[in-house]
C-alpha cells in the first residue's frame, strides 16, 4: 500500500507536468505565435486573381480612335484537371481550335502559374469556335470561356510605330499586359487603368469553395495624340509610294531596293509630331493576342528589315548634303566665308594627294553661298571644311562645326516622349580622341585628320542623325530657337514663353535659309523638280536635299523642309535607305506632307 | 392527481439516487461531457460531407454509455477472475483481424468491417490488457518480483506482437505505456523499471535506426523534432495543424467557423487530429477546457486509485489512467508539434467506435472502482476480503497495519 501510494505520487505528478507542458504550449502557439499562424491561415485560405483592366483608348488630335480595348473571348483550361483527363480534353480540342496538340499542351504547362487561374488556350476565340464549345461543353471538362480585354486597331495598320506594342503580363498586381514600346509603352501609366482582383476561398485541393469578395477593375484613361490621322495617312502612303518608286526605278533611282524609310513632320514652334511614318511597318492588331511563332519569325527575318523599328526614332543615317547648312553657318562663324563669299566649283577639289569630286562630277561654276546650298556644291563645302581645319591631326580642338551641330541638337536624343530613341553622332577632333581612349581596337587611330573634316562637312564619315534629329535641327535653323522637344502626346499645356534662342547668329541663319529657299524656288535648285507646280508663291518652302554615300550599297535619300518659310510651321524630313538622289525620292514624300500640313491638297 | 405526479417523481428521484449513489459523478460527467463535444467537434470538421460522421459519433457515444455503464456496474471480483478469458478473446480478435477476416485501410490490417461500422480489436485490447495486468498484479500478493514482471511483460509482449504486425505503432505505444503504468503501481522494483526503460529507449533507437520502418514512418516520427517550413513536405499534416491551433487565438473562430477546418487543410482532422478543431474554432478558452476536462478525469481516476484498498480496483485505476494521459499528452502534443506524429486517437473527441468504447470501458472501470472505495465506506463490502490477497486478511487489517 505504501509502494502503491509512493508511486501513485510519481504517477500524479507526471500527469500534472504532461497537462502543464501541453497547455503552456497552447499557449505559446494560439497567444505568442497567433499573429504568424493566423497570416497563414489566411494565406491558406484564399487566392487572389487579378482581373485584367481594358486599356485606354489611344486618339488623334481629333479624337479619333487609333487604338481602343474590346472584348474577346478567351478559351482556358483549369490546371487542375488530372493529367490523363487533360490529355483526353486536349486531344478533342486540338481539332476544334486549329491548334495541334503538343502546342496546346505547351499552353497549358507553365509551372510557374498558379494553379487557380486556368492556362490559356486561345487569346481570341472567333465566335464559331466559342459557339462549338459551348455546345459541346460536356465532351470539354475544365474548359472554360470568358470574356477579357483585348486591344483593337480600328484604323489597321496606321501610325503602328507610334502606337508601339504590348508586352508580356507585368507581374503581379499587373494581369494585363504592358506596353513596350511607342505611346504604349511611353503612356502606359494613363493606358493600363487599375487591375481588380476577385478573391476566392479555395480549399485544401486547391478547389474553389466560394467568392470572398474583391473589386472590379478600372479602365485605363484615354490618351489623346498629336498625330493628325488625315496628315499620318497621307506620310504613310507617300512613304510608301516613294519607296516603290525608288524600287521600279524612277529617274536617278536606278532601281535599288529602297527596304526601309521613314519621314516625320513636326511643329517648329511646340515640337508636337502631326505624322510619323517608318516602313517596312507591321500589322499591331497582329501582336494584340497570342502571337503565332511564324509571325514572329517573320517580323525578325533579316530579309523583312526589321519592321518593328522606328526608324523616325532608331533609324540612324549619314545625313549628307542635309548637313550643309551647319557647316554654312560654323564658316560663318568662324569668319572664314561671308555670304557673298564666291568659289569657283570646277566640280573637283584637290586635297593633298586626292582628287573629290560633285555628286555626278558636275562642275557649278561660280557660287556663293546661297547658290552652293541651292544646288548642292560639294566642292564649296569641301573648301570650307578644309579651311576649318585646324591642326595637328593628334591636338586637333573641336571647332564651330561641332559648335553649330551641337545647338541644333545634333548628336544627342531629342527627348522625344515615346521611344527608344537613338542618340546619334557628330564626330570631332574631341570624340576621335575619346573614342580610341575608349576602345583602341575598334578606333586604332585618334587623331582627326583634314580628311575627316572635308568629310564632316559634307555630311558624311562620323556623323549619323536621326530623322526625327534632322526635323528638329531644321526647326531650331527655321526659328533660330533651340530645337524642339518632339511629342507625340498631346501635351496638357503649352510651355510659356517660347524656347531659348538656339544662339546663331541671325544675318548668318538668314543667309542660310536664302539658299534653302533657292534649293526649292530656283530653276537649278537640286528640289526644284519636285515641287513643280508646288504653290511657292502662297506656301514658300526652304529645303535641302541629301544623297548620303553608304559603304556597299545604294545612296541614302534625304530631304528636310521647312515651309512657310516666311512663318515656319511645320519642318519634314524624310529618308529612304538605298533609294538614290534625294532630290527623286525622299522630296516628293516631303512635298506630299507638306501639301496635307497645309492643306493644299485633300488629306486623304 | 398532482401528489400522485409529485410523488412518483419523488420515487423516481429516489431510484435514480440510489441507482447513482456511490458512484463518481464528476468522472462520469466529465468522460460524458467531452464524448458529446467530440461529436460536436467532428461534426464540425465533417461538415462538407452532411452529418453522417456526427450522427455515427453520436451513436457510438450512446453505445460507448452503455458499455461504460456495464463496466460500472459489473462485480469487479468476476472481472478479475474473468480476466484471462476477456484476455484471450481480445487476442483472438488480434489474431482473426489478421486473417482474410479483417479489412484493410491505409495500408493497416487492423479492422472488421460490420457494414456501416468499423471495429478494431487492437482499441479494445487496451481496457483488456488493464484488467489482465491488474489481475496478474494481484495475483503476487505483494510488489512484483523479477519473475512476475516478466510474467507482465509476456502478457504486454503478445498483443504488441500482433498490434504491430498490423501495423499499428501507435497502440503497440499505448498498450507499452498502460502496461508501463500498471506495473509501476503494482509495485515492481525501481532497479527493474530502470532496466526496462533503458531496454525500451535503445529498442526505439534501434527501431529508427535500423531501417525496419518505412522512411516516411521515421520522417513522421522525428518530424517534430525538426520543424520545417516545407508547404508541401513531411511535415505537411504538422505546419497544417499547427496553423490550425495557432490561429484560433484566445476566443477561436467560432464553432464551424475556422478556414483551416471548413477548407479542409488539416488531414485526418476528424480522427487523430480532432484537437486542431478546438483549437481553431474553439480557441485557448475551449482547448484550455478540454485539457481541463481531461485534467479532471485523471484527477478522479488518480484519486480512485489512491484511495482504493482493494489492490486489483487500483492497478486496474492506474493502467486506466496511464492510458489516457498517454493518449491525451501523445495526441495533443502531436498536434501541436512537440511530440511524434503516431495514429493515436484522442479519447472520447476522436471519430471511431473502438476508441469511443474503450475510453467510456476505462472510465467504467474506475467509476466501478471509485463506487467500491465509497460503498466499501457504506458498509457493503460484499467481496472485500477476498479482494485483498492470498493472505486472506480483512482489508482493515491491512489498511492498520
Amino acid at each position: 500500500m505504501k509502494r502503491r501510494r509512493r508511486r501513485m505520487a510519481v504517477a500524479g505528478l507526471v500527469t500534472i507536468c504532461c497537462f502543464a507542458t501541453l497547455l503552456a504550449r497552447l499557449v505559446h502557439l494560439q497567444v505568442a505565435e497567433r499573429p504568424a499562424y493566423a497570416a497563414r491561415a489566411e494565406a491558406n485560405r484564399l487566392r487572389i486573381v487579378p482581373l485584367e483592366a481594358p486599356r485606354g483608348r489611344i486618339l488623334d488630335r481629333a479624337g479619333r480612335v487609333l487604338a481602343d480595348s474590346a472584348s474577346a473571348w478567351r478559351v482556358r483550361l483549369d490546371r487542375r484537371l488530372p493529367a490523363a483527363r487533360r490529355r483526353a480534353v486536349l486531344e478533342r480540342l486540338a481539332p476544334v481550335l486549329g491548334v495541334a496538340v503538343p502546342e496546346l499542351t505547351r499552353r497549358v504547362n507553365d509551372r510557374a502559374a498558379d494553379r487557380v487561374v486556368p492556362a490559356t488556350l486561345l487569346d481570341e476565340a472567333p465566335e464559331d469556335i466559342v459557339l462549338a464549345l459551348r455546345e459541346r461543353a460536356a465532351e470539354f471538362p475544365g474548359v472554360e470561356i470568358d470574356a477579357h480585354p483585348i486591344r483593337r486597331y480600328p484604323q489597321g495598320r496606321l501610325a503602328a510605330h507610334v502606337l508601339g506594342t504590348l508586352g508580356g503580363p507585368g507581374g503581379p498586381g499587373r494581369p494585363g499586359r504592358v506596353g513596350a514600346s511607342g505611346v504604349e509603352a511611353a503612356a502606359d501609366a494613363v493606358l493600363a487603368g487599375v487591375a481588380g482582383e476577385s478573391r476566392i476561398e479555395v480549399d485544401s485541393s486547391g478547389r474553389p469553395a466560394g467568392p470572398a469578395g474583391g473589386r472590379p477593375a478600372t479602365p485605363g484613361g484615354d490618351v489623346r495624340l498629336t498625330l493628325d490621322l488625315d496628315v499620318q495617312a497621307v506620310a504613310e502612303q507617300a512613304l510608301a509610294d516613294g519607296m516603290a518608286a525608288a524600287r521600279s526605278g524612277v529617274p536617278g533611282a536606278a532601281g535599288t531596293a529602297a527596304p526601309g524609310g521613314a519621314v516625320v513632320a513636326l511643329d517648329v514652334e511646340d515640337g508636337s509630331v502631326p505624322a510619323m511614318a517608318s516602313a517596312p511597318t507591321f500589322d499591331p492588331a497582329a501582336l494584340a493576342g497570342r502571337i503565332p511563332a511564324a509571325t514572329w519569325a517573320g517580323l525578325h527575318d533579316p530579309a523583312a528589315h526589321s519592321p518593328l523599328t522606328n526608324r523616325v526614332l532608331q533609324g540612324l543615317y549619314a545625313p549628307g548634303s542635309t548637313f550643309k547648312p551647319v557647316t554654312a553657318l560654323a564658316g560663318l562663324r568662324a569668319g572664314l566665308i561671308t555670304p557673298a563669299t564666291v568659289v569657283d566649283d570646277r566640280g573637283t577639289y584637290r586635297l593633298g594627294g586626292r582628287v573629290l569630286q560633285n555628286a555626278q562630277g558636275k562642275a557649278h561654276g561660280k557660287v556663293d553661298l546661297a547658290r552652293a546650298l541651292a544646288v548642292s556644291s560639294d566642292v564649296y563645302f569641301y573648301g570650307l571644311g578644309d579651311r576649318l581645319y585646324a591642326g595637328p591631326p593628334d591636338r586637333a580642338p573641336d571647332g564651330p562645326v561641332q559648335d553649330i551641330a551641337g545647338r541644333l541638337g545634333l548628336g544627342r536624343a531629342t527627348g522625344a516622349d515615346i521611344g527608344p530613341e537613338a542618340a546619334g553622332r557628330v564626330s570631332g577632333p574631341t570624340a576621335r580622341r575619346a573614342a580610341h581612349r575608349r576602345s583602341p581596337a575598334e578606333v586604332p587611330d585618334g587623331r582627326w585628320y583634314p580628311g575627316d573634316n572635308v568629310n564632316l562637312a559634307i555630311g558624311q564619315g562620323d556623323v549619323l542623325v536621326t530623322p526625327l534629329q534632322l526635323a528638329a535641327a531644321y526647326a531650331a535653323l527655321a526659328t533660330g530657337q533651340a530645337p524642339p522637344v518632339p511629342h507625340v502626346l498631346a501635351a496638357p499645356a503649352p510651355a510659356a514663353g517660347g524656347r531659348p534662342p538656339a544662339g546663331l547668329d541671325e544675318a548668318a541663319r538668314q543667309a542660310v535659309l536664302a539658299g534653302l529657299r533657292g534649293a526649292v524656288a530656283s530653276p537649278e535648285g537640286t528640289a526644284a523638280a519636285a515641287f513643280a507646280g508646288f504653290p511657292l508663291d502662297r506656301v514658300p518652302v526652304e529645303g535641302k536635299t541629301g544623297t548620303a554615300q553608304v559603304n556597299g550599297k545604294a545612296d541614302t535619300s534625304l530631304f528636310v523642309a521647312v515651309a512657310p518659310a516666311d512663318h515656319p510651321r511645320f519642318v519634314v524630313a524624310a529618308v529612304v535607305e538605298e533609294a538614290g538622289f534625294g532630290s527623286a525620292v525622299a522630296a516628293p514624300i516631303v512635298r506630299r506632307v507638306l501639301e496635307a500640313l497645309t492643306g493644299i491638297s485633300p488629306g486623304r | 392527481m398532482t401528489g400522485l405526479l409529485l410523488s412518483r417523481g419523488r420515487r423516481l428521484r429516489r431510484r435514480v439516487e440510489r441507482r447513482l449513489a456511490g458512484h463518481d459523478l464528476v468522472l462520469i460527467g466529465a468522460a460524458v461531457a467531452l464524448a458529446a463535444l467530440g461529436v460536436l467537434l467532428v461534426g464540425a470538421a465533417t461538415r462538407r460531407h452532411g452529418v453522417a460522421f456526427p450522427a455515427r459519433q453520436g451513436l457510438w457515444v450512446l453505445v460507448g454509455v452503455g458499455v461504460m455503464t456495464a463496466t460500472a456496474v459489473v462485480d469487479l471480483e468476476v472481472v478479475r477472475r474473468g480476466a484471462h478469458v476477456l484476455y484471450l478473446a481480445g487476442l483472438a480478435g488480434l489474431l482473426l483481424v489478421l486473417s482474410p477476416l479483417g479489412a484493410s485501410t491505409n495500408g493497416a490490417q487492423a479492422w472488421f468491417s460490420l457494414g456501416p461500422l468499423a471495429l478494431q480489436p487492437a482499441e479494445l485490447m487496451k481496457p483488456v490488457l488493464v484488467v489482465a495486468l491488474a489481475a496478474h498484479g494481484v495475483r503476487a500478493g505483494g510488489p512484483l518480483d523479477g519473475r512476475r514482471l516478466l510474467g507482465g511483460l509476456v502478457l504486454l509482449g503478445v498483443p504488441v506482437g500482433l498490434v504491430l504486425l498490423q501495423p499499428d505503432l501507435g497502440t503497440a505505444m499505448v498498450l507499452v505505456s498502460l502496461t508501463a503504468g500498471v506495473v509501476a503501481v503494482a509495485g515492481a522494483r525501481a532497479r527493474h523499471l530502470a532496466v526496462l526503460a533503458l531496454l525500451g529507449v535503445l529498442a526505439v533507437a534501434g527501431v529508427l535506426r535500423a531501417g525496419v520502418l518505412a522512411p516516411y514512418q521515421v520522417e513522421r516520427l522525428t518530424g517534430f523534432l525538426h520543424q520545417s517550413h516545407d508547404p508541401r513536405g513531411a511535415t505537411w499534416n504538422l505546419e497544417q495543424a499547427k496553423i490550425a491551433i495557432g490561429s484560433g487565438g484566445i476566443a477561436g473562430e467560432g464553432l464551424f467557423s475556422g478556414s483551416q477546418t471548413r477548407l479542409a487543410y488539416v488531414p485526418e482532422q476528424h480522427t487523430d487530429f480532432v484537437f486542431t478543431v478546438v483549437g481553431e474554432e474553439l480557441g485557448l478558452v475551449g482547448g484550455a477546457t478540454v485539457l481541463a476536462l481531461f485534467a479532471l478525469l485523471a484527477w478522479r481516476i488518480w484519486r480512485v486509485a489512491w484511495r482504493s484498498t482493494d489492490p486489483f480496483a487500483a492497478l486496474c485505476c492506474a493502467g486506466v489512467l496511464a492510458m489516457l494521459v498517454f493518449q491525451v499528452t501523445e495526441n495533443v502534443g502531436m498536434t501541436m508539434g512537440i511530440t511524434p506524429i503516431t495514429g493515436i486517437p484522442l479519447p472520447f473527441l476522436s471519430y471511431g467506435g473502438s476508441s469511443m468504447l474503450a475510453s467510456f470501458a476505462g472510465v467504467g472501470l474506475a467509476a466501478n472502482a471509485a463506487s467500491r472505495c465509497r460503498s466499501g465506506e457504506a458498509g457493503k463490502a460484499r467481496n472485500w476480503p477476498r479482494a485483498t490477497g492470498a493472505n486472506g486478511l480483512p482489508a482493515a487489517r491491512l489498511v492498520t497495519t
